[in-house]
């Protein structure tokens, strides 16, 4: 299988005042294609900033990042920007829809980024809503909808351009059961449909349950890696 | 793209979009409105100056100094055949200029005696009136000299003055117009004659100090044939003064552009200010989503200078009859309000703003300009937001 | 020149009245001679007189002139030294907001020296014709030259009472065109030859300036006018009085007091 992330040696760490505070420490790791794993960790082990590493959104301190086969670390903000819009995913904890937007444009979004013609953009808006259950929501404003609803609009826009990599930072964190299910659940569908490679840094056994394969991190270090059979999905 | 999420994110925020909207478009029809006023004043002072002063420009004795009355008693000369002969077809009318005492009323006034030619046209005075059979000399007065002197038409009053040998006599003269002028300096501290009798009183024929010249004759064209005496000044020498007059007045009025603009200008400033704290997790958002730097620097700038185009919007609905109904209905100036003391002639009691399509123009682009530039100096920050930071909500 | 002048005046005088006697005791009879004794002095006799009695070798006087005004009169006092008819200074005493400013004329130029300012000026043209501290006289009436024979042509034009007092009436003519006041009427003392109304007037016959002296002194032998009253006709107002509150002739006047280092002592 063909890794779309692979990490070698890799270590980050910040200035905190005249010293400096290790976030993420010799880490080697690869994901392949269609891989549904979850940084498993307590909050400070590094997941989230692992995650954003890997989303060209921060760089790391030593060590070699590829994605797509690309060194992150040559990357112009311009190059990383471009990957983001057209191969990485977001969900993060609180959504972050843009307010202002309906549910369509919210999800639309990417595509506009992409400079897709508007047709093209309706019908893959209309698919992804289709799939998160949404249609009915198209005109809405985030301010209107629900915790569990304003997620799935996150996850279509974030699937929307169908990317190689989908990063989901704790997503289910300010949800309740029910929909942390429904989410879950939306997300092994996508999985499996559309092949992405699905990275989640989390600590809700909810989530753990889903992963086929959970990572393990302690104070910024691998503590295991391995893959989970019997999980949910 | 950008257009539509700048006009989401900008009317997205609702009242306060309005209330900067408001203030700046409120701005805008204040600075036209005040700039019409300063073209207004510019070009009338400049107007009623050639109007009723200078004409074309001035012949004139080559000691002659307005500011200076102790030299008028020696400032004139007579007529030559040239100039005589220029006066004659209608291209310059001689002015004899020369110091008195008045005494309207028992009081003394310092003035200056200007004897001009009746049936003159070169300026527009009504020179006719003195045309009048009084039995004493007729004079002429403007309004400001009117009111300082309390003379009104058909009063009469002493004018003492010393002739060309330096003896002294006095004389009744009899006001046979007040004239509405527009510049001061040809009224305050003035008393216009017939020529002839200001020649008479002072024993000089044919004596002038200037001759003021039609403004389609070229005085340049009788200079070399005429005594050197004479000097030529034109009208763009003598309005030098007028112009660094109004230099200065320009500078007032771009005070009052920049106390206006700020006002605004302080409003969007505070809005950018605020938006980029308490829009960095859009921020974080929209680049995760895989904006770069520099298209958020411009989503943010333009969404500023949106500001600008809706003020100018909002301004031209509510704006463009009040500023049509200024200009028709003039702006009267309050009681009281002396514009004679800041110099400028042209001011009479009411202000007709002028608005000139260039001059709104050019203060329209100039004014958005400098929003999209308050718009911009803020976002600018925006370049050293890391994406991880702006994601959790701090700036790095 | 100017003593000269004065000079020739009385001894013309002497001689014509030498004349007068001889030619009558010659050949007429008494009651001619009677009435030869009271013969009437020529007009330019009389304006001599008049000039022998303005003008004095020196003279140092304190003066008050009152200003009136329309609504409040104000009192400006002053000291003057005069020698000749050139050469005079004058300082004045009150009120506080002019004392302390002097003024010097040697012969047709005047200065003057603000002690508030701390800085001599020389008045000139245009200036000299504003009045001195808002009263009815001009820097130029100081700076007139004092002897009315030089300049003026006499005319007698009659008699009249003035002040319960016989007066001849001279009518003066300039005798060239540059006199500032081309005409003037001088109501003379028949006794005494002083002035005790005067009119100045313009070239055209306007009447410009009145002065009526209200009260007359004697010092050392000569009239003065102890009161006066000047009035510039075309203003409004009730003029401006002159009072002489003390007056010496003759007086020994250092050179020093003339100079312009005086101004500023």
């Amino acid at each position: 299988m063909q890794n779309v992330i692979e990490i070698r040696n890799m270590t980050k760490h910040y200035p905190v005042g005249t010293g400096k505070f290790t976030a993420l420490e010799d880490i080697n790791l690869q994901f392949g294609k269609g891989e549904f794993a979850g940084l498993v960790g307590p909050s400070g082990s590094g997941k989230t900033t692992l995650l954003n590493i890997v989303g060209t959104l921060d760089n790391q301190s030593e060590g070699e990042v590829a994605v797509l086969g690309n060194d992150i670390r040559i990357l112009s903000s311009r190059q990383a920007a471009d990957m983001r819009s057209e191969h990485i995913g977001f969900i993060f904890q609180t959504y972050n829809l843009l307010p202002h937007y309906t549910v369509f444009e919210n999800v639309e979004f990417p595509l506009i980024l992409l400079k897709y013609p508007a047709k093209k953009r309706s019908d893959l808006v209309m698919e992804v809503l289709e799939m998160v259950g949404l249609t009915d929501k198209v005109k809405s404003k985030p301010a209107k909808l629900s915790g569990g609803q304003c997620q799935r609009v996150a996850i279509a826009r974030a699937m929307v351009k169908k990317p190689a990599i989908l990063l989901a930072d704790e997503p289910t964190a300010n949800l309740d059961v029910d929909n942390s299910h429904n989410i879950l659940q939306l997300m092994v569908k996508m999985n499996k449909e559309m092949n992405t490679s699905f990275i989640f840094s989390t600590h809700d056994e909810k989530v753990i349950r889903y992963l086929r394969r959970k990572i393990n991190l302690l104070d910024g270090k691998v503590a295991s890696d391995t893959e989970q059979l019997n999980n949910d999905a | 793209m950008m257009l539509k999420l700048a006009l989401k994110n900008f009317f997205g925020a609702g009242l306060r979009t309005w209330l900067n909207i408001l203030v700046l478009s409120i701005a805008f029809v204040a600075i036209i409105w005040l700039q019409g006023i300063f073209v207004s004043f510019s070009s009338r002072a400049f107007d009623a100056m050639i109007a009723e002063e200078i004409g074309g420009g001035y012949i004139q004795h080559k000691e002659y100094d307005p500011y200076d009355p102790t030299s008028l008693e020696e400032t004139f000369a007579p007529l030559c055949e040239i100039l005589l002969d220029i006066q004659n077809r209608e291209k310059a009318t001689a002015m004899l200029i020369y110091p008195a005492i008045a005494y309207p009323a028992g009081r003394m006034h310092n003035v200056t005696l200007r004897g001009i030619k009746p049936e003159q046209t070169i300026l527009e005075l009504p020179t006719e009136k003195m045309a009048a059979d009084l039995g004493v000399v007729p004079v002429m007065i403007g309004s400001r000299m009117s009111r300082s002197t309390s003379l009104s038409e058909g009063d009469r009053f002493m004018i003492r003055w010393r002739d060309r040998r330096g003896a002294l006599d006095a004389k009744e003269f009899e006001v046979a117009a007040v004239m509405s002028l527009e510049n001061q300096s040809v009224d305050s501290g003035q008393i216009w004659m017939p020529l002839s009798d200001l020649q008479k009183m002072l024993q000089t024929d044919n004596a002038a100090t200037i001759m003021v010249l039609s403004t389609e004759f070229d005085g340049q064209s009788v200079m070399g044939r005429i005594a050197d005496d004479w000097i030529l000044k034109t009208q763009y020498d003598l309005t030098e003064d007028l112009r660094s007059l109004i230099a200065m007045a320009d500078i007032e009025y771009y005070v009052f552009y920049i106390i206006f603009l700020l006002l605004a200008l302080i409003s969007i400033f505070d809005t950018q200010i605020l938006a980029l704290f308490r829009r960095r997790k859009e921020m974080g958002t929209l680049m995760s989503l895989g904006m770069t730097r520099h298209q958020l620097i411009g989503l943010f700038t333009f969404e500023g200078g949106l500001y600008a185009l809706f003020a100018l919007l909002l301004g031209a609905v509510y704006g463009t009859p009040i500023l049509i109904w200024t200009a028709r209905n003039g702006f009267p100036l309050p009681e009281g309000m002396d514009m004679d003391s800041f110099g400028i002639p042209g001011i009479t009691d009411t202000i007709y703003p002028d608005y000139r399509f260039s001059s709104i123009f050019s203060t329209i682009i100039l004014s958005v300009i400098i929003v999209v530039i308050v718009s911009y100096l803020p976002a600018r920050r925006i370049a050293r937001l890391k994406p991880t930071d702006a994601l959790r909500g701090k700036w790095s | 020149m100017k003593l000269q002048n004065r000079l020739i005046w009385k001894g013309n005088y002497r001689i014509t009245g030498l004349l007068f006697l001889k030619a009558v005791a010659a050949a007429v009879i008494a009651i001619w001679s009677i009435s030869a004794i009271t013969q009437e002095p020529s007009a330019s006799e009389i304006l001599g007189h008049v000039d022998e009695n303005i003008t004095a070798d020196s003279r140092i006087a304190t003066i008050s002139m009152t200003i009136h005004g329309r609504r409040s009169s104000r009192t400006v006092r002053s000291k003057s030294w005069v020698r000749g008819t050139d050469e005079s200074f004058s300082e004045y005493l009150s009120p506080p907001r002019e004392a302390g400013t002097k003024m010097l004329k040697i012969e047709d130029e005047l200065w003057i020296y603000s002690p508030s300012t701390d800085r001599t000026i020389q008045i000139s043209g245009h200036m000299l014709r504003e009045p001195v501290m808002g009263s009815d006289l001009s820097y130029e009436d100081f700076m007139e030259d004092p002897v009315l024979s030089n300049i003026y042509k006499p005319e007698l034009e009659g008699e009249e009472v003035v002040s319960e007092r016989d007066c001849r009436i001279l009518h003066l003519t300039a005798k060239s065109d540059d006199v500032t006041y081309q005409s003037r009427r001088l109501w003379v003392d028949k006794e005494r030859f002083f002035p005790l109304k005067e009119e100045w007037y313009g070239s055209g016959g306007t009447l410009l300036k009145t002065l009526e002296v209200k009260e007359v002194g004697q010092e050392q032998g000569r009239w003065y006018p102890k009161r006066a009253l000047f009035n510039d006709v075309l203003k409004r107002g009730d003029g401006t009085e002159v009072v002489v509150e003390d007056i010496e002739f003759d007086a020994d006047i250092p050179d020093r007091v003339f100079s312009r280092a005086a101004l500023r002592r």
